[in-house]
């Protein structure tokens, strides 16, 4: 009884608290200073979309509509036609990426690995309309990136 | 008799294959080459399972059920038999699903995910076959073949024409047609269909849509007088390809090449887009307001005498009940929809199109007679049923104008010239008559004196095997649509019902188009009919009609083309005060003969009933909503009988109509009497010129066929003339030429001349195929043929 006087009189709790706080003063940093500091992302980390292309510069998605079937937001529409070498391709590819919930199925689904989640999450839209990736979009994020799409797919390639 | 089947008690019939039994009991063995319409090839071993007490696995499909014997589909036995040999028939898959059109509903997809191991092991070269172009039907990838041999076998078993053959063994072993020729059966399409993996896909929709995006929507086919059953796949509100329903009474599992392709028309580009009125002599797309104030006005100047509508019987029966209704409420009442017959004789017996039997019979009769009957391009289905009595030893006999290629053989065959069709008909009356004279059963029934007097004693032989195989209980007569265009017509129908009676044989007057029946019941002809309330006032046919250069011209869903009195008409339009069109699809040349256009929508966009030969009623729903600002018929008719009559109910809506429909229609069987004792033949035609013959090309017999692009490719629209060596010589023609001029009245056609023995002496055959046919003149008719 008389401890629990003089404990609380000495405000023994709180010390033991900041001693908490004085000690993490001196032990390593674990926050960062985005965004001059990012954090590591995982070869899968699944960001916004791209289309991208053969080396040769042939797109690479086929029109075969299996990413719009397994969107389980339905963030996909797709319409194609028979190009006059025979083949198949898009002549719309859009992704609403305010439906998208970044699950990566179509990632997963595409069987020539054209539509890929990138790393990038940072990007914001200030038009309505905006939100809508077309065809050309996807096919500009994945030029741009294809380097950094490339090591990473591979990368999933190994761990399959 | 029992088996067990992993553990289920089994019931079945001696002779019954597993695979059978495991089907009725909803067992799921999985299979490629075997189809319950096929014979067995047991070549493809996916259906492998376990017997008891035999260490090796049994195919299904091939093995009989043994009384109380136990099997397994599922035990480590039958799994990997069936494991290794998905395997093997992936060695040599491509695995391009996501290229492939049959991906989504493909079998070898469905059963390799149940039934295949999970990663391939194989990591050498696949082979490569090469396509060959078979035509504008099919679209080939025989890489991905199977070599299930189920295309093979329904050459050789279905369709009656052996197009495609296996060639070379094991590696190197290859589907492909003998000579690299187009396929050319009119049911080829049917290989689509049963093709398990996306080896042969249908050419027209190749890489126009995924399986899973479509809609499928029942439908009823309007092409022949059969009414397949057949299934709508919907991508967009566009019919993305059409493929068979399953009826066992009907079609079987099968449809024709022209009801799988003629879908394809739907977007031609005669399509009416929107009403079309003549304002100032100008034709101006106008409202659809505009134009039923228009078609209100100018139709209340004419004299409802001299008007006069004609409906395409392969219109809907709701369509054509609303027409007749909607003019009879305008006391129209030269109402006709039999456009293309050219005889109206012997009106008041009974002739409507129709067959005594279920379609579904037609396989059980032990003897058939075919009266000018192109069966197998005409009627794919009807002729299927024929080859299967053929296969089970019916005796088949035929007698032609043409010798037609049939996918069944005949026992007797007969050509004779068309002018001298009746005289044969009639011969054969006089040969029964003497052989049935002791019939008792027949003591009723005299023949007509009409017909007696033409008999002049027998000489042929071949008309006397052909009657004595119709002696053969169960027997059937059908005599064909083609004929519709001769000045006889009428007749022959009254003669095959008089050898119909005489050798108590079923009979068929088989119809050109879908609801003919329809027709008839609904009462678009000129004629009174009590349950349809009329005054028993009696209008003019369309001969008539025709005739008579009346001031107003309605057609409902036809080409002038469709008319037999083409050039009368183009006439009588040209002179008449008012031409209505309600029309999906008009001709740039046909267009300036019609004030006020309608754009109707065509079948597959609207509901609808059609009355097929056997008295089947089959209703449909709309596949897709109408094109363009068209509009369905029945929706049009209402509005103009709520413009025009009073009395009508202004909340009338389709299932009102529909059921009006049922309870005015459905009971009514025409009770035409058939007395035929008054009946008369009057002067037999023995027209020794040359006679024009040929009948209409199968995919050139109604407004949507004939646009279809595809079926278009195959049917060769090329002038074509086939006319006998012995005619050639007769008239002077240089043989060592391939073109000739033909010349009917003032209009003359220069065409390419083919010798061809299968036509009749005295005869030019020429396929109506394209339109310079039609302006070439009728069918039936005298016809010269000069040297170029
Ligand atoms: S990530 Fe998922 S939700 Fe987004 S587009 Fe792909 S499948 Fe659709
Ligand atoms: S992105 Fe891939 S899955 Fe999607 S349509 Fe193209 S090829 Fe098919
Ligand atoms: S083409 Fe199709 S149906 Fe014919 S053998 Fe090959 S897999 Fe079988
Ligand atoms: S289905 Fe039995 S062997 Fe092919």
């Amino acid at each position: 009884m008389f401890k629990n006087y003089i404990k609380s009189f000495f405000l023994y709790e709180l010390l033991l608290g900041m001693k908490v706080t004085f000690l993490n003063m001196f032990k390593k940093k674990t926050t960062l200073n985005y965004p001059h500091e990012k954090a590591p992302q995982s070869p899968r980390f699944r960001g916004l979309h791209a289309l991208r292309r053969y080396p040769s510069g042939e797109e690479r998605c086929i029109g075969c509509k299996l990413c719009e079937a397994v969107c389980p937001a339905l963030a996909i529409t797709i319409d194609t036609e028979e190009r006059n070498d025979g083949t198949r391709r898009t002549t719309k590819y859009d992704i609403d990426l305010f439906k998208c919930i970044f699950c990566g199925f179509c990632e997963e689904a595409c069987p020539v690995d054209a539509i890929v989640e990138t790393r990038i999450y940072e990007y914001h839209f200030e038009e309505r309309g905006e939100n809508i990736l077309s065809k050309g979009d996807l096919l500009k994020i994945g030029d741009k990136f294809e380097d950094q799409i490339t090591i990473d797919q591979s990368d999933k390639a190994q761990r399959l | 008799m029992k088996i067990k089947i992993n553990n289920k008690d089994c019931k079945f019939e001696k002779g019954d294959t597993l695979i059978q039994v495991a089907d009725r009991n909803g067992i799921h063995i999985p299979r490629f080459c075997y189809h319950d319409k096929l014979s067995i090839a047991a070549n493809c071993r996916m259906c492998l399972v376990e017997q008891v007490g035999i260490n090796k696995p049994q195919p299904a499909c091939s093995t009989p059920a043994i009384e109380n014997q136990e099997y397994f589909t599922k035990s480590e036995l039958a799994m990997t038999a069936q494991k290794n040999t998905m395997e093997l028939l992936l060695i040599n898959h491509p695995l391009d699903c996501p290229v492939c059109d049959q991906a989504g509903m493909c079998e070898l997809q469905d059963q390799a995910l149940m039934h295949g191991r999970v990663k391939s092991r194989y990591e050498q070269e696949k082979r490569v076959v090469i396509d060959h172009n078979i035509g504008p039907l099919i679209k080939t990838n025989m890489t991905r073949c199977i070599h299930c041999t189920r295309c093979v076998r329904y050459g050789e078993e279905i369709a009656g024409i052996k197009e495609f053959g296996v060639i070379g063994r094991g590696e190197s072993m290859e589907i492909r047609t003998y000579l690299t020729s187009a396929i050319n059966s009119p049911m080829s399409g049917n290989m689509i269909d049963i093709c398990p993996v996306g080896a042969l896909n249908a050419a027209p929709s190749h890489m126009k849509g995924r399986t899973w995006e479509l809609e499928e929507v029942k439908h009823i086919s309007s092409h022949d007088c059969v009414g397949s059953n057949m299934s709508l796949h919907i991508l967009d509100n566009n019919v993305f390809r059409v493929v068979p329903h399953e009826n066992k009474k009907i079609n079987e599992v099968w449809i024709s090449d022209r009801d799988r392709f003629s879908y394809e028309a739907i977007d031609h580009n005669d399509r009416v887009k929107k009403p079309i009125a003549k304002i100032n002599g100008r034709h101006t797309e106008v409202e659809w307001d505009q134009a039923f104030d228009i078609i209100k006005k100018r139709m209340s100047e004419i004299d409802a005498n001299k008007s006069a509508g004609f409906i395409s019987a392969n219109s809907t029966v709701e369509e054509q009940y609303l027409f007749q209704k909607w003019l009879r409420e305008n006391n129209i009442d030269n109402i006709d929809h039999r456009v293309s017959q050219s005889n109206f004789d012997h009106n008041d017996k009974d002739l409507m199109s129709k067959l005594d039997i279920p379609i579904k019979d037609i396989e059980n009769s032990k003897s058939i007679l075919l009266i000018d009957s192109n069966i197998t391009y005409d009627q794919p289905i009807l002729s299927h049923k024929i080859r299967k009595a053929f296969l089970k030893d019916a005796k088949i006999n035929s007698i032609h104008t043409y010798n037609y290629k049939y996918n069944f053989d005949t026992n007797n065959s007969l050509l004779v010239n068309p002018n001298f069709l009746s005289e044969t008909l009639i011969d054969i009356v006089e040969y029964l008559s003497v052989v049935t004279v002791n019939d008792k059963t027949l003591k009723n029934f005299n023949i007509p004196e009409g017909v007696k007097k033409n008999f002049k004693g027998l000489n042929n032989n071949s008309i006397i095997k052909i009657s004595n195989d119709l002696l053969i209980n169960n027997s059937l007569i059908l005599l064909g649509s083609n004929l519709i265009n001769h000045p006889e017509f009428q007749l022959f129908k009254v003669l095959t019902n008089i050898i119909s009676i005489l050798t108590k044989s079923h009979k068929g007057y088989i119809g050109e188009k879908s609801n003919e029946t329809g027709a008839w019941l609904t009462g678009c002809y000129p004629s009174k009919n009590k349950n349809l309330n009329l005054d028993g006032k009696i209008g003019l046919n369309v001969y008539e009609s025709i005739q008579e250069k009346l001031d107003l011209y309605i057609i409902y869903n036809l080409d002038l083309i469709d008319f037999y009195h083409y050039s009368e008409l183009q006439e009588s339009l040209d002179s008449a005060k008012l031409v209505i069109g309600f029309q999906s699809f008009v001709t740039e040349e046909d267009k300036h003969y019609y004030d006020i256009i309608l754009p109707l929508a065509t079948t597959y966009e609207s509901p609808g009933t059609f009355i097929n030969i056997e008295n089947e009623w089959q209703s449909f729903v709309q596949g897709c909503t109408p094109h363009y600002t068209s509009k369905e018929g029945w929706k049009i008719l209402t509005k103009l009988r709520l413009m025009q009559s009073t009395g009508v109910d202004k909340s009338l809506d389709y299932i009102d109509i529909l059921n009006e429909v049922d309870s005015v229609v459905r009971n009514d069987t025409l009770h035409v009497k058939n007395n035929l004792d008054d009946f008369d033949v009057k002067k037999i035609s023995s027209n020794k010129s040359l006679t024009r013959c040929g009948g209409k090309s199968s995919y050139y017999t109604d407004n949507i066929v004939r646009r279809a692009p595809s079926l278009n490719l195959v049917n060769s629209s090329t002038n074509l003339v086939s006319v006998n060596k012995k005619t050639l010589e007769q008239n002077n023609i240089d043989l060592s030429k391939n073109k000739v001029i033909v010349k009917q009245g003032q209009n003359t056609l220069l065409a390419e001349l083919v010798i061809d023995e299968n036509v009749s002496d005295d005869c030019v055959y020429i396929i109506n195929s394209n339109k310079e046919h039609y302006d070439l003149g009728k069918q039936y008719q005298t016809i010269r043929i000069e040297n170029v």
